[in-house]
Formats: C-alpha cells, sequence, structure tokens
C-alpha cells in the first residue's frame, strides 16, 4: 500500500547556478560522502542570501515537470545529512531549502524561501530554520533549536500547498536508528506567505552566523523527494 | 538504492473509512444520533451545548497506522502521515463544529489514557469563519493548542504529520503542520496555498506501533445541534535515503 519515497542525492556537477556574494567561498566541491564545502571567516550573517549558495531546478533533479504529475498537493522533503562535521566551535549554519522558481538566486527581488539546516556552534549542533521572503531574509523567521550533539542530519518538509516548514532532527543519517530515533528538536515556521510557483529550486546555502575567524569546511549529503498526492475521486 | 530520474508517480491518497475503526470513544456521550459513511464522505452529527479545545473530550475513531497502509513503521526511518480534511457539506461556520486528525501513541489506542500522546490538526468552524487548528495530548492530558488565520475560501485542510526515527519506545516524533487551501482538484501554480498555517510544536513519543485518529467535536459550548460532511484523504510515505 505504501509506495516508499526515493530521495535523489544533489551533487555539485548538475548545479543550475552558483552564487557567492562577497566571495567568502573557498572551495567546493563533490566528494565521497556528499558535497564538501569550505567558507572563510571573519564575517557573519544569518541569511542564506549573503554566503556562498547554489541552486538546482527541482524539476531536473527530479526528472518531471512538477505540472504534469497533475497532482493535488506535493510536500518536498529535503534531507541535510553530516558526513564530515566542520569545527564545532566555527559558527557555520549549513542549510538547504525549497525556494520560488521565478528566482534562482535568493537575493532576487522575488524570491521567497524555506530553509532548514544544522549550525555549529559553541561546540554544539542545534537545528536551524530561516525564511526568505520577497528576497529579504526575514529576521524574526529564524530559529535554532535546542543544542544536542548528536544530532547527524535534519529533515525538512516543505509543503507546497500553503507555507512553512517542518524541522526535525535525527541522530544518524540515513540509517535506521532503533536505539535512539529522533532527538525530539523541532521547529515550524508559518507565518509568511511564501509563493513557490510551479518551478521551484533547491538551494543550498553556507554563512556564518558569527564572525569567527578561520575557514571552515565540512561535507554534507544532501538529498531531496519529492511527495505528490492525489485525492481520491 | 539509487534510482535516478526515475517518474515520481502521485501518490494516490486512500479515503478514511469508519468501518476501518478499531476503537470508538466517545466521552460524555456527545453524538447526535448514528454518524454515516460512504465514498461520498464522514457525516457525524453532534450535540450542542459542550465544547472542548482538545480532540481527547470529542467522539473520536482510532485506526491502526499499519493496518491503513501495510506500513510496519520499523522498517523504515522516516515516514510522514500526510493528507487532506476535504468539507463536503459544512457545518453553521459559527457552530463551533470542529474536525481533526492526528496520530497518536502506540501503547493504547485511547490518548486520553495516562500514556496517550498525540498531535492532531484540522478546522475549526468559529466566528463566521473557517480557522486551522493544532493540539497536542501528552501523557493523556491536553498538552495546548495552536490556532491559524481565518480564511473563509478554505475548502481543504492539508496535513503532515512528521514522525522521526524509530524504535519502540523511543521514538520521538515531532510536530505537525496545517495548510488550508481553496481547490483540490489541481496543482494550482497561481493560487497555491491560502496563508493559514498553524503547527503543533510539542514531541510526541508514538512508538514503533502508532494510531490514526479521526476526532468530531464542538470547540466551544454553542448551543444547538450541528451537522457536518468531511473526505478524509491520508497517506503514509517512507522515505528511502540513496
Amino acid at each position: 500500500m505504501a509506495q516508499p519515497l526515493f530521495m535523489r542525492r544533489l551533487r555539485l556537477a548538475d548545479v543550475s547556478n552558483s552564487y557567492d556574494p562577497g566571495a567568502r567561498l573557498v572551495s567546493a566541491a563533490d566528494a565521497p560522502g556528499g558535497m564538501s564545502f569550505e567558507v572563510t571567516g571573519g564575517w557573519s550573517s544569518d541569511d542564506p542570501g549573503d554566503g556562498p549558495h547554489w541552486t538546482w531546478r527541482l524539476r531536473d533533479v527530479l526528472g518531471y515537470p512538477l505540472e504534469a504529475a497533475g497532482q493535488a498537493h506535493w510536500t518536498a522533503m529535503l534531507f541535510l545529512g553530516e558526513y564530515t562535521p566542520p569545527d564545532l566551535a566555527s559558527d557555520l549554519q549549513v542549510l538547504v531549502g525549497l525556494t520560488s522558481g521565478d528566482a534562482e538566486d535568493i537575493d532576487a527581488a522575488t524570491c521567497d524561501g524555506q530553509f532548514g539546516g544544522i549550525e555549529y556552534t559553541a561546540g554544539q549542533r542545534k537545528s536551524r530554520i530561516v525564511t526568505v521572503l520577497n528576497d529579504g531574509y526575514v529576521a524574526g523567521s529564524s530559529a535554532s533549536g535546542t543544542a544536542n550533539n548528536a544530532i547527524r542530519g535534519v529533515h525538512v518538509h516543505v509543503p507546497r500547498c500553503g507555507l512553512g516548514a517542518t524541522l526535525s532532527t535525527y541522530a544518524r543519517a540515513g540509517a535506521v536508528d532503533s536505539s535512539g530515533g529522533g532527538l525530539s528538536a523541532y521547529d515550524a515556521n508559518g507565518a509568511y506567505p511564501l509563493s513557490y510557483g510551479a518551478d521551484p529550486f533547491v538551494t543550498v546555502a553556507l554563512t556564518r552566523r558569527a564572525a569567527t575567524a578561520g575557514n571552515a569546511s565540512g561535507v554534507w549529503d544532501i538529498q531531496v523527494g519529492l511527495l505528490p498526492l492525489k485525492v481520491r475521486p | 538504492m539509487i534510482i535516478p530520474n526515475v517518474f515520481d508517480p502521485p501518490r494516490r491518497m486512500r479515503l478514511l473509512d469508519l468501518r476501518e475503526a478499531v476503537a470508538f470513544y466517545d466521552p460524555g456521550s456527545r453524538l447526535n444520533g448514528t454518524p454515516t459513511c460512504d465514498n461520498t464522505g464522514i457525516t457525524v452529527p453532534l450535540l450542542g451545548s459542550w465544547g472542548s479545545t482538545s480532540p481527547k473530550d470529542w467522539p473520536r475513531w482510532v485506526f491502526r497506522a499499519r493496518d491503513l497502509f501495510g506500513v510496519q513503521p520499523d522498517e523504515n526511518a522516516i515516514w510522514n502521515l500526510q493528507g487532506l480534511i476535504e468539507e463536503v457539506t459544512a457545518p453553521g461556520t459559527s457552530s463551533d463544529y470542529a474536525i481533526c486528525v492526528g496520530l497518536i501513541s502506540h501503547d493504547q489506542p485511547d490518548v486520553a489514557q495516562p500514556t496517550g500522546y498525540g498531535q492532531f490538526v484540522g478546522t475549526i468552524y468559529n466566528s463566521t469563519n473557517r480557522r486551522p487548528h493544532a493540539a497536542w495530548v501528552t501523557a493523556g492530558a491536553h498538552g495546548g493548542t495552536n490556532t491559524g488565520v481565518n480564511h473563509a475560501s478554505a475548502r481543504h485542510t492539508a496535513f503532515l504529520h512528521s514522525r522521526a526515527g524509530v524504535g519502540a519506545g523511543h521514538t520521538a516524533l515531532v510536530g505537525s503542520a496545517v495548510t488550508a487551501r481553496s481547490d483540490v482538484t489541481g496543482l494550482d501554480s497561481a493560487y497555491g496555498g491560502l496563508g493559514t498555517y498553524t503547527g503543533c510544536t510539542t514531541a510526541a513519543i508514538y512508538g514503533a506501533d502508532p494510531y490514526v485518529c479521526l476526532a468530531v467535536g464542538r470547540y466551544s459550548a454553542v448551543v444547538g445541534a450541528e451537522t457536518a460532511k468531511f473526505k478524509v484523504h491520508l497517506h503514509v510515505a517512507p522515505m528511502v535515503l540513496q
């Protein structure tokens, strides 16, 4: 009865566009375990549009246009798994989000987006949720979950029908963890009228949340799936 | 498992049928007659002059998730219960009639018991309007509610209960979300959701064998019996990472 949802792994080789406002990117490459990134230090922003970011057209990742399926409702499933962590005191935040189809660049005037991810701060990991609305990072929309060093992955569920996202964190990425299960870390954004359009993008963004000196680098496995739902007449 | 560029067929949601319920509770005897259920929807008549914001106090039907969907949750790291509540015949929009669908804990189908946990989301008909409603139950007690923004055009409420992790006795789950939209016939790129949203943010313990709960009640003590009809569409999809 239940149809499994097979996720797709994002690769830099397939990226639609990349942006590096402020020239903070040191390196980015496909790597064993996912994608490796390194960014400079000494700067800070909560806005995913202020740091290096990459966009993938969701329909290209999936292999079909969203309209073709005629679905009544869909939810984008985004997964961010930590493969190699950065310095846990680096104040790096790594985000994955769904962004609107009419603007690939987060800083474009019409871009809306809903992001979730992991923040590495004060020797700990925290879940993180961030909203972008009409190109602007919505300061009141961001939140950090409870610090938990067992966090190794984040799932972000973004419903097309309406707004917001739910976010949950996992102790182990990509594996059934019968001893620990979920971590209870949770956050939700829903107060902002985001418009993803019919041709949205997946965006990966990195920023430093505090102006900590020194580069920060790590490897993350980022996967995407779409769950289209049809109503039985 | 790697399956690149495979077309994802839309998951056809199943209709919830009261005849598949494994338990029914009516604390306070609030039903006003016999509910009916067929392919056109579920009709639940309710008495007036009583009310509660918590689905644990409402008439409710309980379904075993693994029987509804053929999913044994332990087999999968991640799955989500998703669905739509479709309004077929609306109650009075000031009747405080309310409908919610919940995911509840494994060890006993009645969420109003000491170890019962549950996250519920749905719609209330209040002050001549429609509004998303989220409520949660912790250890059998009402834990709280969140309500969304009124939107008179809402005719469908979409919800998602995300279940994180697995493992009997350890599964911590996390939250639910509800949105409303005015149409359900197709992807509406121009309109999308209605902007109404609410969510549960309290962790619940679902365990490895959770239940689905349909709860129908009165949000506050408005006088007069009320009847409404809904279709409840549900789907579960286990997520498989590469």
